[in-house]
């Protein structure tokens, strides 16, 4: 089982799977679009997969297309965990904002 | 990235683990492609390269922690029989360098001995009575007298029929420093203990070499070296035993 809080690639792994099954590459590029300064190459990418993989928290799909690029989606235990960590990232922003601390940015 | 390039980056990718590997090459240097020729480029090629180095380290030593996991009594005699190499050969040298030390011995006090005599002398006297000691088979301690010039003066050894000579090096030291420990090496075969000491006389300056055969230490230099082979390969085989018959017992590590 991975650890929590998760790490940046497996949330952003997880949080573009949330939406439906994506092959390496989409999952890479939403990944950069959700965080520019942090941009993940295919190495980390299969490396994180394989242990998400491993963890129970995503699967591949079986299926490929004509580049034989395989396809991943999130489990429910995925789904469970992007959801605590929400909720986890949730309370943090709570705390953060009865702080007065970045107050701008909004749930 | 160039075509060169590319078939570097593919060739890099058969340092990932081979487990790792067969799963995933395929998919990473696809992806890496898919990358590079997408308009808005996400990397380039300096990052796609530290990024392969990076999961290459991290997925080798993910494996072989999961290889430790797996079979720990063979790391762990892996491990010590490491370290007993480091002490086996620690052992060896302080037994050499204590037989090596010990083979100055007589050789100081003679030395100290001679000097002595020689400063008080006005007439050399030949020592070798009856018989020269020959250096290539004797293991009795001689003395040389050579004067300031390094010409041999007085000798009770001689080595194939001549008083063998030692380079001025030794000599400047023995000069410098009042006297000089070494192993000299006269001809392949023949190896001595030697103490060079400077001396000014009445008569006679220059310098005293007394000397032994290193024959009888080396011997025992040798049997300190199998002993510690032997000993370190016993604690090898015995470490190799104990972590095979542990193995069979261990239980099978419970999934996490």
């Amino acid at each position: 089982m991975l650890e929590t809080p998760l790490s940046p690639a497996v949330f952003s792994i997880l949080l573009a799977l949330a939406d439906g099954e994506k092959h390496g590459y989409a999952i890479m590029k939403e990944s950069a679009a959700q965080s520019p300064t942090r941009k993940m190459g295919p190495g980390t990418l299969y490396g994180s997969l394989d242990r998400m993989v491993a963890a129970g928290l995503t699967e591949e799909t079986g299926t490929t297309d004509d580049q034989r690029r395989r396809y991943y989606r999130i489990t429910r235990n995925g789904a469970a965990a992007l959801n605590a960590e929400a909720d986890r990232l949730r309370l943090a922003l709570s705390a953060l904002r009865r702080k007065g601390i970045r107050p701008e940015v909004s749930a | 990235m160039s075509p060169m390039l590319w078939q570097l980056y593919d060739r890099a990718l058969f340092l990932l683990p081979p487990a790792f590997r067969h799963q995933y090459s395929q998919q990473i240097a696809q992806t890496a492609r898919d990358a590079a020729a997408d308009h808005h480029s996400l990397v380039d090629s300096f990052s796609l390269f530290s990024d392969l180095a990076l999961t290459t380290f991290r997925e080798n030593a993910r494996m072989f922690s999961e290889q430790i996991s797996r079979r720990p009594f063979f790391y762990q005699a892996l491990c010590l029989s490491a370290v007993a190499f480091v002490l086996a050969l620690g052992g060896y040298a302080v037994m050499q360098q204590t037989i090596r030390r010990a083979a100055n011995q007589p050789q100081q006090q003679m030395a100290d001995d001679t000097v002595r005599k020689y400063m008080t002398y006005d007439r050399m006297e030949s020592s070798c009575s009856p018989s020269c000691t020959d250096l290539s088979t004797s293991l009795q301690p001689f003395t040389i007298a050579y004067d300031e010039n390094l010409k041999a003066i007085n000798s009770d050894a001689v080595l194939s029929d001549a008083v063998p000579t030692l380079p001025a090096g030794v000599f400047g030291n023995a000069r410098r420093f009042g006297s000089n420990t070494l192993t000299w090496q006269p001809r392949p075969g023949v190896r001595l203990a030697i103490v060079v000491r400077h001396f000014t006389g009445a008569h006679y300056s220059g310098f005293v070499l007394v000397g032994r055969s290193l024959a009888t230490a080396e011997q025992g230099e040798s049997i300190a070296r199998w002993s510690a082979l032997l000993g370190w390969l016993s604690i090898v085989v015995l470490l190799t035993l104990s972590a095979t018959v542990f193995s069979r017992f261990q239980r099978p590590q419970q999934p996490a």
